[in-house]
């Protein structure tokens, strides 16, 4: 899930990640699945903490 | 100190005003550091996002007390009108006026951050741009209006960091005119993977992320924790906005 109204779009979820977030129109957005560990790099690195992964299952908060 | 006094507020108004013109270069240079993707470590981007907030904010301070401080001087004498109204101080109105609307402007797209949630991150994103501006407005009010414009470590000072600026912000219009923003080249890249599976698997790299989806999608994948054989994002899905 991404927080729109804390993305400042810097793109390095895009590039952690690039089958599941895509910087468009000023906007990270989420387009599609990717690896865990992939979800959890870029959760850790948006410098604005506007990424937060939670299991679908359990609802539990995994990253960051 | 008693020497002093008559020149202290015109002193404080140098200082801060020179105070000001450091920190918002330093932001601005870090600002454009970082939408030019110039730093590719991405642990270091949450230290200097950090660093540019607490920047910009001792950039906005030292900015008012720059004006502020001139209301104490006994030669300036330029009234509340003088350093709130552009172009309205005798004192070489021109370059004067153009660093109080450097000032309004730091005010109005500086703070802009802390309601890009009522005005939307798009609008506040494309606003933040225009921040350059402020650093432009401030070296012309430095140079042109400023007591200290032509000692040479002011000037070298506004060098060292203007040419890292300039050159930033050149790079920062081609990437948007050229369509090599960082956004672009990562949806190059999700493309190529696409494309690369599209085309028979034969990228190594591309089989093995493949094999490795799959293996969590089943669940089967015993050395991974339970949490992990989940794909936890799935399908497309536009974005929400926090509240919405």
């Amino acid at each position: 899930m991404i927080d729109a109204s804390s993305c400042v779009a810097q793109g390095d979820c895009a590039e952690l990640a690039p089958e599941a977030f895509e910087v468009s129109d000023d906007l990270s957005i989420v387009i599609g699945e990717a690896s865990l560990e992939e979800l959890r790099a870029a959760a850790e690195a948006c410098p604005t903490g506007a990424i937060t992964v939670i299991d679908e299952q359990t609802g539990e908060q995994v990253a960051p | 100190m008693s020497g002093l006094t008559p020149y202290l507020w015109w002193l404080v108004s140098r200082a801060s005003g020179i105070l000001a013109m450091g920190a918002v270069s330093l932001a601005v240079l870090i600002g454009l550091t970082m939408s030019t993707k110039s730093m590719r470590r991405p642990g270091a981007k949450k230290t200097l996002l950090r660093l540019h907030e607490h920047l910009a904010l001792v950039g906005l301070a030292a900015i008012s007390i720059h004006g502020l401080a001139l209301l104490g001087d006994h030669w300036l004498k330029p009234g509340l009108s003088g350093i709130t109204i552009p172009f309205a101080m005798s004192y070489r109105p021109a370059f004067t006026g153009l660093g109080i609307i450097g000032g309004y402007l730091a005010a109005l797209l500086g703070l802009s951050f802390y309601v890009r949630r009522r005005i939307g991150a798009r609008l506040w994103r494309r606003l933040h741009r225009a921040t350059v501006l402020v650093w432009v407005l401030g070296v012309v009010h430095t140079l042109g209006a400023g007591s200290d414009a032509s000692a040479m470590w002011l000037r070298a000072l506004l060098l060292i960091t203007g040419i890292p600026i300039v050159y930033l912000t050149v790079l920062r219009i081609l990437q948007g005119a050229f369509g090599k923003a960082p956004a672009e080249a990562a949806r190059k890249r999700t493309a190529a993977r696409t494309n690369e599976r599209v085309d028979g698997q034969t990228n190594k790299r591309a089989r093995s992320r493949t094999n490795e989806r799959a293996r969590i999608q089943k669940g089967v994948a015993d050395e991974l924790p339970a949490s992990d054989r989940r794909i936890l994002l799935r399908g497309p899905r536009r974005l929400r906005r926090a509240g919405a």
